[in-house]
């Protein structure tokens, strides 16, 4: 490669012709700078005379007085090239003797970097010709060739934040660097240390730089910490929760500033509870017992509270706060519509949902043929309590509003059917009720239901059936044994219409149901039983009905009791592995004063695909496939 | 890479000379002080600021080279002697102290050559030369983490760590015309 060309017009000189601010005073330090000066101050004819040649080449070229070898002995290189570089001496300062010199040294000493260093010697027209070497470091940085690095640390000054906003390892590491040469490395090394300290990280940057000293090649190292704009500040500040970062993660060195329990009284937990959940204080988080001790208060508050183990940072970095929410579980469970998602080809597509909204709000919305003889589409808008200041009280109301869709089949039994009160085009009703739980797994319930039923047969026109509500429900606790657990309900409803409340339908319908569901493993079996009664004439819509994707599966509603039923009961019993299952089904829906027939179905089930056949069917009927979501 | 994208480029008009000097071509561009504001103060902070300049040649000015030759050099500020040094870290690496600002410049400018190798004599080609500062990988690894994180730690180091960029196109040029000239 050719040497570098114009290192004539680069190296001393052309400060001197500068007119910048910095050359002012770089004459302090640069020998051809003084030589300038001193001239100025002889005479002005040899200033004039000096400036001649300097204006008319732009250049002094200084002489070498020395040659030098640093960073490598010059017994390393051969005789010949220290009888060259010797040669060098006495000689004016030019690249293009040097570089061939330069070039000779890394020829023969290819594992090392070689730099050339003019140090003016104290007669201005003179310099030392030092050729500097250092091995070759793969991937070579700043910090190995920063011409700083030959200066001594004199000092190491951290500015901007005081001296505890930084650990005092890093402190002493800093100090560590006085008195041996500059490593811009690891000055880099201490600056992103300092700026990931907990209490200056995202709330401070920090550069680095090196002042000149109170003794020549004496530097001051000088980390400055400022102040991040605020918008970072209060991003990185922990003010802002950014979910999913990690901004606010809590790390396992935090130190817990409090730990507290709320939303019981106290005198809800013991004392040695309360003192273990103190004497997490002042120590380091730590989650096992953070968690044990959740449990503790869990087991304490007898699991009428839900707790909830919420740790946050504190108010000062690198802390955190422990809180243990507990939270009255309501003993009343949320008293919806059941939510269907259904399909049996002789009875079509169902979908109804209801639920839960916001704070109580419960809307509920679809179309239902598969659990009553009519299939009812519409809305449903409610408000519901569970806990009226108690968890043993609760209240709600609900308003409907539906339209209605008939089988022919039901139709026409009706036709043949003048005692049963006959079909209606909507149905819609308002019913408040309150709950009255005596423990958590026993409730009642007492309200009324005022339905509106606009009647299509003889001609249109408006009924009431107006009706007192009461139930009571059981449901145990899940019994656990162990990879056994069994659950089990009960319940039993009665409504009734009655004159008192100016209700068209005076009847009274009672309706049992109930069931096991035991786990053994993957085994599942369940049993289930319903069992019905009406006396007077309630409406269609109070009527039994077996027949469906839940009950004798397989069997169509519409050929046993298209206009249902006011006696019923039936039986159901399943054993599944996982998702596989068995299934049958026994049942009977009459009327009274009539036989009772019972009819039985079995299939299997994969999910909530099911396959119903029933058994002693006559006519119009075979496999079903259903599907019960 | 962000920080890339955040400051573009500043587009410089220079005027591009180029010379031919043997088998390789070497470029001039008087007007060019790549040394920012910015990047002065931070040598004067006796902090060493690494370059790479990237120079190739392209058949029409809007295209980009596809092969450019690079070459990176290391500049610092020595605080005693007021001097720059510039050291050329590849290829072939070299040093030099005792320079001016405009001295440490040019130094970078006429270590910078392109070899002629594969032009034909009559082929009209453009010089691109880009250069850029560019950080030294940071000596630990505690950058690391969510985008987030690393949005703002290059945000916060803004002050201290601006990029100093720019591109420089020059041409027609003929290597036939510049051995004319030569």
């Amino acid at each position: 490669m050719a040497p570098p060309r114009g290192l004539l017009h680069t190296c001393e000189i052309p400060a001197l012709l500068e007119i910048r601010p910095s050359c002012k005073t770089s004459s302090l330090y640069n020998g051809a700078a003084r030589a300038l000066t001193n001239v100025m101050k002889k005479t002005l004819l040899l200033s004039f005379l000096l400036l001649i040649p300097i204006l008319a080449f732009g250049q002094i070229v200084p002489t070498i007085s020395k040659t030098e070898i640093a960073g490598a002995s010059d017994q390393m290189l051969s005789t010949d090239l220290r009888d060259s570089m010797q040669k060098l001496v006495g000689q004016r300062y030019d690249p293009a003797i040097v570089d061939p010199i330069l070039r000779r040294i890394e020829s023969e000493m290819q594992d090392y970097v070689v730099a050339t260093r003019n140090i003016p010697e104290t007669d201005p027209g003179l310099i030392r010709l030092v050729f500097v070497m250092a091995p070759k470091a793969p991937g070579n940085t700043v910090a190995d060739i920063n011409v700083n690095s030959q200066y001594i640390v004199e000092s190491v000054e951290v500015k901007g934040v005081t001296a505890d906003q930084y650990s005092t390892a890093l402190h002493d590491d800093m100090q560590n660097l006085v008195g041996l040469m500059v490593d811009s490395k690891r000055v880099e090394e201490l600056r992103q240390r300092l700026r990931s300290e907990p209490k200056l990280k995202g709330k401070y940057s920090v550069s680095d730089k090196i002042e000149r000293g109170s003794q020549p090649g004496q530097v001051k190292l000088v980390f400055e910490a400022t102040k991040m704009p605020w918008a970072f500040r209060v991003t990185l500040g922990n003010k802002i929760d950014l979910s999913g970062s990690k901004i606010n993660e809590v790390k396992d060195t935090d130190i817990v500033e409090s730990a507290q329990v709320t939303g019981v009284p106290r005198s809800s937990y013991s004392d040695s509870l309360d003192r273990e959940i103190q004497l997490m204080v002042g120590k380091r988080i730590d989650h096992l017992e953070a968690d044990h001790l959740k449990e503790k208060l869990d087991s304490e508050l007898k699991h009428r509270y839900a707790v909830e183990e919420k740790i946050r940072k504190g108010t000062k970095p690198e802390t955190v706060t422990v809180v243990y929410e507990a939270k009255l579980i309501p003993w009343i469970p949320e008293r919806t519509l059941p939510e269907v998602g259904a399909y049996h080809p002789k009875q079509g597509i169902s979908a109804f949902v209801d639920g839960t909204v916001f704070r109580g709000l419960t809307l509920g919305m679809g179309t239902d043929g598969d659990t009553l003889t009519e299939r009812y589409k519409g809305y449903t808008v409610g408000f519901e309590s569970r806990m009226l200041g108690t968890p043993h009280i609760g209240a709600k109301v609900r308003f409907e509003t539906f339209g209605m869709l008939w089988k022919a089949q039901t139709l026409d039994n009706l036709l043949l059917s003048p005692s049963v009160p006959g079909a209606y085009r909507t149905r819609q009703s308002i019913e408040p009720s309150i709950a009255i739980a005596f423990s958590p797994t026993l409730y009642a319930t007492a309200g009324a239901n005022f339905t509106e039923l606009e009647m299509m047969l003889p001609v249109e026109h408006w009924e009431s059936a107006h009706e007192a509500t009461a139930s009571l429900r059981y449901k145990s606790p899940t019994l656990k044994s162990g990879n056994t657990t069994s659950d089990i309900t009960s319940g039993y409803e009665i409504r009734t219409g009655t004159r008192t409340l100016d209700s068209d339908f005076v009847y009274t319908r009672h309706f049992w149901d109930g069931g096991y569901e035991g786990k053994f493993g993957k085994n599942k079996i369940k049993f289930q039983y319903l069992g019905g009664r009406i006396t007077g004439n309630a409406p269609l819509f109070e009527r039994f009905s077996l027949g469906n994707t839940v009950t004798l599966r397989g069997w169509n509603k519409y050929d046993i009791a298209p206009i249902g039923g006011d006696r019923v009961f039936h039986l159901s019993t399943e054993w599944s592995y996982k998702y596989f299952g068995v299934f049958m089904d026994n049942g009977s829906i009459w009327n009274s004063g009539e036989d009772s027939i019972i009819r039985n179905s079995f299939g299997v089930f994969l999910g909530p695909l099911k396959l119903g056949v029933p058994i002693g069917c006559s006519s119009n009927c075979g496999i079903t496939f259903l599907i019960r979501l | 890479m962000i920080s890339l994208l955040l400051w573009p480029a500043p587009l410089v008009a220079q005027t591009v000379g180029l010379k031919l000097d043997g088998e390789q071509l070497r470029v001039s561009v008087p007007q060019l002080h790549f040394l920012g504001t910015e990047v002065l103060q931070r040598l004067h902070n006796g902090i060493a600021v690494n370059y790479v300049f990237k120079i190739g040649i392209t058949p029409n000015r809007d295209s980009k080279p596809t092969s450019p030759a690079s070459y990176r050099f290391v500049i610092s500020y020595d605080i005693f002697e007021q001097k720059f040094a510039v050291s050329r870290i590849e290829p072939n690496p070299r040093s030099i102290t005792h320079l001016s600002e405009s001295a440490a410049q040019l130094f970078c400018l006429d270590s910078i050559a392109l070899s002629t190798a594969g032009i034909s004599a009559d082929q009209a080609f453009w010089l691109t030369l880009e250069y850029q500062t560019v950080e030294p990988k940071p000596a630990t690894t505690e950058s690391g983490g969510t985008l987030m994180e690393q949005l703002i730690d290059v945000f916060s180091r803004k002050a201290q760590r601006q990029e100093s960029r720019g591109t420089i196109t020059g041409g027609p040029f003929s290597l036939s015309e510049l051995r004319k000239t030569r």
